[in-house]
């Protein structure tokens, strides 16, 4: 169906109009051949591509079914789909998943949360033993610069709330409502053992949920995303590798701005998507701006451009 | 209402050039994932609709959005392929801009030979040939699109049919008809 006969007129037109092009500067004559036979072939060959008023159709779908797109709400950042207005953001659930259930079944996730506290402790003393080094092998950030301090909007600590710990949220994308909404992300607590909380959320993120978090639907693919290794320093131990990511405070890419954080990746990155993008997206964002000091993100890739911008126009820097 | 004005005038105005993003789609990666890439690139620019200040840049920068939905698209691909043949990094063919045999011109052995000394062809070549040939855009486009000068696209279309022509061009043979003539001018 096409309900718009123009738009087809115009692609026949636009055929015709680029066909009927002289070819590019065949100044030899012995080229002149050559064009005409590529320019042969290249109408066989897109004659044969699928109807574009079928592709027209899904497009102007694409319009239709997504009228609450963020872009109609940012003036600027408009590919961040993490701008939308506070009261048009889906408020973050509760977390009731380490609520420990009566029965068994409870004392069996109590289990679980004893070997994770166990774990952050031995990541702890890994930590104070190695205090020149970022926890994590392969995930190993390095801060830029000083890490926004923890503040009193940071969430109750858990039970294993020391005075060198500090609890931070973690958003995660969940099934099934990230799929629908992209924007979707569910905390979970983690304990840093660092005052460098934002790079240790982060690292989390890469990390992934645990196995009682995606069991409970929870996922991330921000780690899915990394097709090579870190191309950043990898500081005093170089046999552990460079950092997934670094992370500036109070910069938009090279430029000083107050409350931007910039996270750029180090590893080279490959889009899935422009869901799973968008996903991502929202979890760096809402995990880092859960702190006081940090009101926008901007996200670079290894190359530094705008992640999860294709236009080219790198306009989370704008 | 802004953002039915924004919903109507998207509707309204890309599919206007779906003919071109998949044409451009479909030499890039091939007519199979074309359509895939084009509603990829269609919704990249729908979620940056807002930020698009000029209208008569539409063209440009939904080719633009297209052919980086595509590169994308084609890593991706390598990526994997490389993550499963650690081995063989180096034996993993470039994909970017490669052109298929197309089934239906099976019997059409020039067609055939055309394709494959394009495919021969460096990347950098390789691009500006089938952006040109098989999707149809002026050099102006495809520097656009490529994000380099149209003087350069120009250069490399020139030295892309240079090639062509040379890897395409009968063998000599023996008895070059040529030389018989000159033989015969001089005598």
């Amino acid at each position: 169906m096409n309900d718009e006969p123009n738009s087809r007129n115009h692609h026949k037109e636009e055929l015709e109009a680029d066909m009927s092009l002289p070819p590019e500067s065949p100044e030899l004559p012995e080229l002149a051949a050559l064009t005409a036979r590529l320019t042969s072939d290249g109408a066989r060959w897109q004659s044969r591509l699928p109807d574009p008023a079928h592709v027209a159709e899904h497009i102007r779908d694409i319009a239709q079914e997504s009228p609450r797109a963020a872009s109609e709400e940012a003036p600027v950042m408009a590919v961040d789909l993490t701008s939308r207005p506070e009261g048009d953001r889906r408020a973050p659930r509760p977390d009731h998943r380490h609520r420990a259930p009566a029965g068994p079944g409870g004392r069996f996730l109590g289990l679980i949360a004893a070997v994770v506290v166990v774990a952050l402790l031995a990541t702890l003393f890994l930590r104070l033993a190695n205090p020149g080094r970022a926890t994590g092998p392969g995930t190993l950030p390095t801060p830029t610069q000083t890490q926004p301090a923890p503040t009193p909007t940071t969430p109750p600590a858990t039970a294993t709330s020391t005075p060198t710990t500090y609890p931070v949220l973690v958003y995660f994308s969940k099934h099934p409502d990230s799929l629908n909404d992209p924007t979707a992300v569910f905390p979970v607590q983690r304990v840093a053992p660092t005052s460098a909380v934002a790079t240790f959320a982060i690292q989390q993120l890469v990390a992934g949920p645990t196995v009682e978090e995606r069991s409970a639907g929870l996922f991330s693919e921000l780690n899915s995303i990394f097709i090579a290794p870190s191309e950043c320093d990898a500081g005093s131990n170089p046999t552990q590798g460079g950092p997934d990511f670094t992370l500036t405070l109070n910069k938009k890419g090279s430029t000083t701005e107050q409350g931007t954080a910039t996270l750029q990746f180090c590893r080279p990155t490959s889009s899935p998507g422009i869901g799973a993008d968008a996903r991502i997206k929202a979890e760096i964002d809402k995990t880092l701006t859960q702190f006081s000091t940090i009101t926008k993100v901007v996200i670079l890739t290894r190359s530094g451009h705008c992640f999860g911008d294709e236009s080219g126009l790198d306009l989370c820097l704008k | 209402m802004h953002v039915s004005e924004g919903t109507k005038s998207f509707a309204a105005i890309v599919p206007l050039y779906a003919s071109a993003m998949l044409r451009v789609a479909a030499a890039l990666i091939g007519p199979a994932e074309a359509e895939d890439a084009v509603q990829e690139a269609s919704m990249r620019a729908w979620q940056a609709w807002s930020t698009l200040r000029d209208m008569n840049a539409v063209r440009p920068w939904l080719l633009q959005i297209t052919v980086n939905v595509c590169r994308h698209w084609r890593r991706g691909l390598k990526g994997q392929q490389q993550a499963h043949m650690q081995s063989l990094p180096e034996e993993v063919p470039d994909l970017w801009a490669v052109l298929e045999a197309d089934p239906g011109t099976s019997d059409h052995t020039g067609a055939l030979d055309l394709r494959a000394a394009i495919n021969a062809l460096p990347g950098d070549l390789r691009s500006v040939v089938v952006l040109r040939y098989y999707a149809g855009l002026d050099a102006t486009e495809i520097g656009g699109a490529l994000s380099v000068p149209a003087g350069t696209v120009r250069s490399r279309l020139h030295r892309a049919l240079l090639q062509l022509h040379e890897r395409l061009a009968p063998p000599p043979s023996s008895f070059p008809q040529t030389t018989l003539h000159d033989t015969e001018g001089r005598s």
